[in-house]
């Protein structure tokens, strides 16, 4: 194109300068909503192409994910990211080779949004359509934000409702987990926190009212109690130490039980942030920490030290504004404004308080060793962005936090980095002494790939690496289970 | 046929005459065989409203096609309510949070929306001898 078409071509665009900055450049930059895209069928096993490197015999296994996948319909699409059909994939690692394969999880939104030919069921960020059912949550239940393994079953995890039960090996649904007759339909988050000893402990929310549940390490209820927390807010996730469960509240509160989740919340940073310190064996036992106001989706690890004091990770951005109010411009391949979450670490001293140690690394999915959850640990794992211009994470990041150091291994602009998942080393007991597996979206291959990293050496980049036949949108969170 | 005659004799001295009407409730595909469906029958907007039903009649959940025969309701529109009592409590059973645990449904097979659905949604009119089956789940 030479001066003089360039001139008329601006001239045919005399609107262009209506057109936000940001508008301009996610039109021409919105390679990354492949991130987002529509996966329309389920994908049956099939074998993985390996890239370069060998995988370590020792590491043998399943890493189940899950990631919402279906968003658009002809007749109305969903109203943000967290509401897309929940895709369960399957990616099995065993001598040296990789296969995977994935399904959607049957749930009775993508039944009746299927039947619609649109995207009626209300949920996070979507207002319900005509002839939408909503009994309970469960009718908005997506399925799509994280797995855990009870027992035999594979359970597909949202924040607002039952855990979904699959067969770990075929990935059917067999339906909704009922832990009680008496609690059937009672929310179970999706980040449930894991003892090293296998016991899980994890929260139901509605508003004030918190449901702890206590389930034994095949998945079978210990306990169930309500508690009353201080305030209604947003949680996605809380954290623990060994004897405390630390449940964080954001001043994103929520104003009304309604749907879209989205629209009943209110930001009050005026509130601050409290963190509510319970402990486990008495739930009545409790202490409130006051910290500056910050939103955050995801925490790490809680560790107690000998004094009392509790410490654990956070990835906080400084308000909702970002994925959280605005997960509907993400599918229509806008750019946010707001910075992506960066890292903190949060101290509640014994003498009642609390400090916020912001830092300037971006860090979201922070993830450790399992076998040190809730003890005093030495590493996290996340993910990272450090191209200001570019959304979602393009790096994987260990965290020492005793040396004060950070390995980062940089992806770079052509990657979708999703969240890794740590395998120790059989073996070993040591923290950190193992692989981190996890994927990524390769947006010129236009395929997920599923990398493996020493994960002590993360910054040398992936030992072994293989390529899927698909590009699937990224995920939220996974778990691998050793063979 | 002397019994019979004598039947209807009693019914024109009981019964509103010309303005009554029979509903049948029928109740397929519990999931249980156990306890009753519990049935509340409202004529206004307002009853429905106020949850105070007109009417309310049970079910035995152990019957093939569990049924509710109410007789003798004046002509008029209505909408209905059952609840699936599988464990005989007398209640609807409901989760610490108030969701429902026990399977329920409404007339129309009206889906609920954050709560029951509108009078108008489940409202049905009744003359003469109706028939309606219900999806409780």
């Amino acid at each position: 194109m030479n001066r003089r078409e360039i001139l008329s071509a601006a001239a045919l665009l005399g609107g262009a300068s209506l057109l936000t900055p940001e508008a301009v450049w996610a039109a021409a930059a919105n390679d990354w909503t492949l991130g987002v895209a529509d996966v329309e069928s389920d994908i049956a096993p099939t074998a993985l192409t390996r890239l370069h490197g060998r995988a370590p015999a020792q590491l043998k296994g399943t890493l189940f994910r899950n990631g919402p996948a279906r968003f658009r319909r002809p007749g109305g699409s969903v109203g943000h990211w967290f509401d897309g059909d929940g895709l369960v994939r399957k990616f099995q690692i065993a001598d040296g080779q990789a296969r995977m394969s994935a399904r959607f999880v049957d749930t009775a939104k993508r039944r009746r949004d299927t039947a619609a030919g649109a995207a009626i069921t209300p949920g996070y960020g979507t207002v319900a359509g005509p002839g939408a059912k909503l009994s309970g949550p469960d009718d908005a239940n997506p399925a799509n934000t994280s797995v855990m393994m009870a027992g035999g079953e594979l359970w597909a995890l949202w924040e607002g409702g039952s855990p979904t039960v699959l067969d770990p090996v075929t990935l059917e649904t067999r339906g909704l987990k009922t832990l009680r007759p008496d609690l059937k339909g009672m929310p179970f988050l999706a980040h449930p926190r894991v003892q090293p000893d296998g016991t899980v402990w994890n929260l139901g929310l509605a508003g004030q009212h918190a449901l702890i549940w206590k389930l034994a390490p095949d998945g079978a209820l210990q306990k169930a109690e309500m508690i009353t927390l201080p305030r209604s807010a947003y949680m996605h996730d809380f954290t623990a130490t060994a004897r405390h469960l630390v449940i964080v509240l954001q001043p994103w509160v929520q104003q009304r039980l309604t749907m879209p989740v989205v629209d009943a919340m209110a930001w009050k940073p005026e509130l601050g942030t409290q963190v509510l310190v319970i402990d486990k064996d008495d739930l009545s036992s409790r202490r409130i920490f006051e910290l500056p106001p910050f939103f955050f989706f995801h925490l790490g690890d809680g560790w107690e030290e000998r004094d009392g004091t509790i410490r654990f990770d956070a990835c906080i951005d400084e308000d909702p504004s970002g994925t959280a109010a605005n997960g509907g411009a993400i599918l229509r391949g806008e750019q946010l404004r707001a910075t992506p979450p960066r890292r903190a670490l949060i101290t509640l001293r014994a003498d009642g308080r609390g400090e916020l140690a912001k830092e300037m690394v971006s860090a979201e999915f922070p993830r450790g060793d399992a076998r040190f959850a809730g003890l005093a640990r030495r590493y996290s794992v996340h993910v990272t962005n450090q191209r200001a211009e570019r959304p979602l994470f393009q790096g994987l990041a260990v965290r020492d936090w005793t040396r004060d150091r950070d390995q980062v291994f940089d992806f770079g602009s052509r990657h979708l980095v999703e969240e890794a998942v740590f395998v120790p080393r059989p073996g070993s007991s040591e923290e950190l002494d193992g692989w981190l597996v996890g994927t990524t979206l390769n947006l010129d291959a236009k395929a997920t790939e599923l990398h493996v990293f020493d994960a002590r050496h993360v910054d040398r980049g992936p030992i072994t690496a293989w390529r899927a036949p698909a590009a699937l949108p990224v995920t939220f969170h996974g778990v691998f289970v050793p063979a | 046929m002397k019994t019979l005659i004598a039947a209807l004799a009693l019914c024109a001295v009981i019964a509103p005459a010309a303005h009554a009407a029979d509903l049948t409730l029928t109740f397929p595909g519990l999931k249980a065989r156990t306890g009753t469906v519990l049935i509340a029958v409202y004529d206004s907007p307002e009853s429905w409203a106020s949850g105070k039903p007109t009417r309310a009649a049970t079910a035995s959940a152990a019957a093939d096609l569990p049924t509710a025969k109410l007789e003798g309701l004046p002509d008029g529109t209505y909408a209905v309510r059952a609840v699936h009592d599988v464990d005989g409590d007398g209640k609807m059973g409901r989760n610490p949070f108030g969701i429902p645990t026990e399977p329920y449904g409404f007339s129309n097979d009206a889906p609920p929306v954050m709560g029951p659905p509108a009078f108008e949604a489940a409202v049905f009119p009744l003359k003469g001898s109706v028939a309606q089956a219900i999806h409780l789940n």
